[in-house]
C-alpha cells in the first residue's frame, strides 16, 4: 500500500510575525513545528503501514527550513520525504497549496492513502485535503480517527469519523483522502536511533517545473483568496463580580445576572 | 567556540521533553511517595532513552557525551530522581564500551538497551577513603570467586540488574594497581541484595547494597586488564561527574522557574515581589549559578568527547552545580515563604534532591581536593581555558 502524509510546518506560537504588506505570516527560516493535526496523521499512516505493509511518504510544501519537520516525520517512521520548494509557490492560498500538492501526488504515481491532519491551527481552515481530492477526482473523507479495516483485493476502506452527535464508518474505494482529527491516536515518539539517521537521510526536493504545474494555478497568481486585514484581538476587559449573602440569595443573583446577559 | 546544539541534538531534546512533560511530570506525587517506579525505566527503555549511550553495534543509538549530558539535563529539569537512574547506568555502560573487550562487550552491552547497570564502588566503611575496600577475588579454574559487600549503590537492589564491582585482585600492591573490575548481574548464585536506604531525596532513584559470597565470574568478564580496576573506577568518576553537573543544572532551572513563575505573580506591599531589590538578588544567583553549571558541565563532556583530559573540568562540574543547586533550592524555599516548606508545593524535593549531589560520586570535601591538587600540581597554576 502506498500512502503519502501531507504535513505543514507551522511557526512556535510565540514567533508570529505578519507582513505589512500582504497581511499574510511572514515564514521565516526559523525553526516552526509540525501542525498538531498532521503529527495525528502520520501516526495514522504508520499505524496503516504497520498493520497492511507499505511505504510511507511524508510531503510538505515550504521554504528549505521545512526539511527539519519532514526530518522529524522521518524520525516517526516514515519511509521517505518530499519538499515541495520554489519562490513560486509563495504566497500560495488553499486553492493553490492543493493544486500544488496534487501535482505532486501525480508525480509520485499510484498513491494508496493520502492522508492530511484535520486542520492546521494557524490558518485553522481544513481546506486542503478536501481540495486536494477533488483535485484529483477522488473520494475523501474527513475527521477521520481511525482505520478500521483495509481490503486490499477490493481496494476499499472502512473507517471512522465524528459528525456532530454520533461516530460513523463509512467504506470508500481507494485511492482517496482523508482528513484526520486528533481523537483517536496519540502521536508516537521520535526514535533516539532514528534521529540520529534522519539527518542524513535525502529529501527530494521539487519545483514548479518538476512538477509541471501550469503557473497561473500556483503561488499568487494561482490563489483568488486575498487577506485585506490581519489583526490580534484585543483581549476584552475581565471584571470580577463578587456575589456575597446566604448561598440562596447568591445563585439568586447569579441567574438574574445570567438573565440579564440573556445566557439563560 | 559554538554554543549551539546541532538539529540532531534539537530534535533529541524535543522528543525527552515531550516524554518527561508528558509521563514523568504527572507521576511526581507518586515517585515522592513511593520511591522508583520500574515501569518508567521500562517505558524509557521502549522508547530507546535507556540505550542513547549505548554503541549502534550493540542496539543502542551511541549518542556522544555532550548529548548524554543534555539528556540528563532536560530530564532532570522534571526529576532529577529519574535522571540519576540514567547517569549511573551509562557512567556504567561508559567503562563497559571503554575497557571492555570485544567478547565481554557482546556478552553485556545489548543489555544496557533495556537493563540498568550500575558500578559498585563504595562499602559500608569505605567511601573517600578507597584503601579501606574489602571486597575480594580470588582466581580459580576459569575465573574469580568474589565476596564482599557494596553500599549506596546508585540504582542499587531495585534497578539495576547488571553490576559492575571493583574488587581486589592483588593485595600486595598499592591501592592504585591492586583492584580488578568484574561485571556480573543479579542472578548470579551468589549475589544477593541488601537494603535499599529510605533517602530524604532524589526519590526517583533507588540506592541500596548488595553482598557476595563466593559469586563466581567467568574471565571474560574481567573488565580491562588485571589490577586496572583503579583506573577505570576514576574514569567512571569523571564521566559521573559532568552528568551530575547536568542533575544539578536540572534542579537549578527548576528552582529558576518555580521561583519567577511566583514572585512574579505573588504581590508583597502592594507589586509584585518580583520589583524588591532583595528578591532580585535571590533570583540573579539562581540565574547566574545555571548558566555557569551549564557551561562548565558541558565544556566538560565536550572535552570528554575530544579524547582531552578533562579529570578537573568535570569535577567542578559535580562541585560547582550541586552547590549552586542547593543555593538555587534554598533561594526558591525561602521565596515561597512558608509555602516553600511545605510538602504541598514543589519546592522543597528540590533542596532534598539538591543535597544528594554533595554526597554521591565523590564527597564535596573530596572533590575539593581534587580539584586542588590539578591546580597546584598538575597545572601549577596554569588557567584552564
Amino acid at each position: 500500500m502506498k500512502i503519502a502524509v501531507f504535513i505543514k510546518e507551522i511557526p512556535l506560537s510565540n514567533n508570529v510575525k505578519i507582513d505589512p504588506k500582504t497581511n499574510n505570516m511572514i515564514r521565516s527560516n526559523e525553526q516552526g513545528r509540525i501542525n498538531p493535526f498532521d503529527e495525528h496523521a502520520i501516526e495514522v499512516a504508520l499505524q496503516l503501514k504497520e498493520k497492511y505493509g507499505g511505504h510511507v511518504s511524508v510531503v510538505s510544501m515550504g521554504p528549505p527550513s521545512f526539511q527539519m519537520s519532514l526530518r522529524e516525520a522521518l524520525a516517526m517512521g516514515c519511509d521517505d520525504a518530499y519538499l515541495l520548494s520554489a519562490r513560486a509557490f509563495a504566497g500560495a492560498d488553499t486553492l493553490a497549496t492543493a493544486y500544488t500538492l496534487a501535482q505532486a501526488v501525480k508525480k509520485m504515481g499510484d498513491v494508496d492513502v493520502m492522508l492530511f491532519g484535520l486542520k492546521a491551527i494557524d490558518a485553522d481552515t481544513g481546506q486542503v485535503g478536501p481540495l486536494v481530492a477533488e483535485a484529483l477526482n477522488v473520494p475523501h473523507v474527513t475527521a477521520v480517527h481511525e482505520i478500521k479495516q483495509v481490503n486490499q483485493a477490493q481496494k476499499t476502506m472502512d473507517v471512522a469519523f465524528m459528525n456532530e452527535t454520533e461516530r460513523v464508518v463509512v467504506r470508500s474505494s481507494y485511492p482517496l483522502v482523508l482528513s484526520v482529527s486528533d481523537a483517536g491516536s496519540t502521536p508516537r515518539y521520535l526514535s533516539p536511533l532514528k534521529i540520529k539517521h534522519v539527518m542524513k537521510q535525502d529529501i527530494t526536493i521539487w519545483n514548479e517545473t518538476d512538477l509541471g504545474c501550469d503557473f497561473d494555478c500556483i503561488g499568487t497568481s494561482g490563489s483568488p483568496t486575498t487577506v485585506t486585514n490581519t489583526f490580534v484581538p484585543k483581549e476584552a476587559a475581565r471584571a470580577v463580580k463578587m456575589l456575597e449573602g446566604s448561598p440562596q440569595a447568591a445563585a439568586e443573583a447569579l441567574v438574574t445576572i445570567l438573565r440579564d446577559q440573556h445566557l439563560l | 567556540m559554538d554554543f549551539k546544539f546541532t538539529s540532531e541534538q534539537n530534535m533529541l531534546r524535543k522528543m525527552i521533553r515531550r516524554f518527561a512533560e508528558q509521563e514523568i511530570a504527572p507521576r511526581f506525587a507518586q515517585i515522592e511517595k513511593e520511591g522508583y517506579q520500574q515501569d518508567i525505566t521500562d517505558r524509557m527503555a521502549e522508547l530507546g532513552i535507556v540505550g542513547i549511550a549505548v554503541p549502534e553495534a550493540y542496539g543502542g543509538s551511541g549518542y556522544d557525551f555532550v548529548t548524554q549530558t543534555m539528556v540528563i539535563h532536560e530530564l532532570a529539569k522534571v526529576n532529577p530522581g529519574v535522571a540519576f537512574t540514567l547517569e549511573a547506568h551509562w557512567k556504567a555502560v561508559d567503562q563497559v564500551v571503554t575497557y571492555g573487550s570485544e567478547a565481554l562487550k557482546e556478552r553485556w552491552l545489548g543489555r544496557a538497551n533495556s537493563e540498568l547497570f550500575t558500578f559498585g564502588q563504595t562499602e559500608p566503611a569505605s567511601g573517600s577513603d578507597a584503601g579501606t575496600q574489602q571486597t575480594s577475588a580470588k582466581r580459580v579454574d576459569d575465573g574469580w570467586l568474589l565476596n564482599g559487600n557494596k553500599a549506596f549503590l546508585t540504582n542499587g537492589v531495585l534497578a539495576a540488574s547488571v553490576y559492575l564491582v571493583l574488587a581486589i585482585t592483588s593485595p600486595e600492591k598499592d591501592l592504585e594497581n591492586s583492584r580488578t573490575v568484574f561485571i556480573l548481574d543479579n542472578q548470579n548464585p551468589g549475589f544477593e541484595n541488601g537494603r535499599v536506604e529510605d533517602f530524604i531525596g532524589m526519590r526517583g532513584c533507588p540506592v541500596g547494597d548488595f553482598y557476595l559470597s563466593d559469586a563466581f565470574v567467568p574471565d571474560v568478564d574481567r573488565l580491562g586488564e588485571l589490577d586496572q580496576g583503579m583506573e577505570i573506577g576514576h574514569e567512571a568518576h569523571h564521566t559521573a561527574r559532568f552528568l551530575m553537573g547536568a542533575l544539578a543544572a536540572g534542579i537549578q532551572d527548576q528552582a529558576l522557574k518555580l521561583a519567577v513563575d511566583y514572585v512574579l505573580e505573588r504581590e508583597l506591599f502592594g507589586q509584585p515581589m518580583a520589583h524588591l531589590d532583595g528578591v532580585k538578588f535571590r533570583i540573579s544567583d539562581i540565574a547566574m549559578g545555571a548558566e555557569a553549571t551549564k557551561l562548565i558541565m558541558y565544556h566538560a563532556a565536550w572535552l570528554k568527547d575530544q579524547g582531552l583530559h578533562q579529570k578537573s573540568e568535570t569535577t567542578m562540574a559535580k562541585l560547582f552545580g550541586s552547590d549552586y543547586a542547593l543555593k538555587a533550592a534554598n533561594h526558591a524555599m525561602q521565596l515561597f515563604g512558608a509555602y516553600g516548606y511545605s510538602r504541598e508545593y514543589p519546592v522543597e524535593h528540590l533542596w532534598r534532591d539538591a543535597k544528594a549531589l554533595q554526597y554521591a560520586e565523590g564527597a564535596y570535601e573530596k572533590l575539593q581536593i581534587d580539584i586542588a591538587n590539578v591546580a597546584l600540581f598538575e597545572r601549577k597554576g596554569e588557567s584552564y581555558l
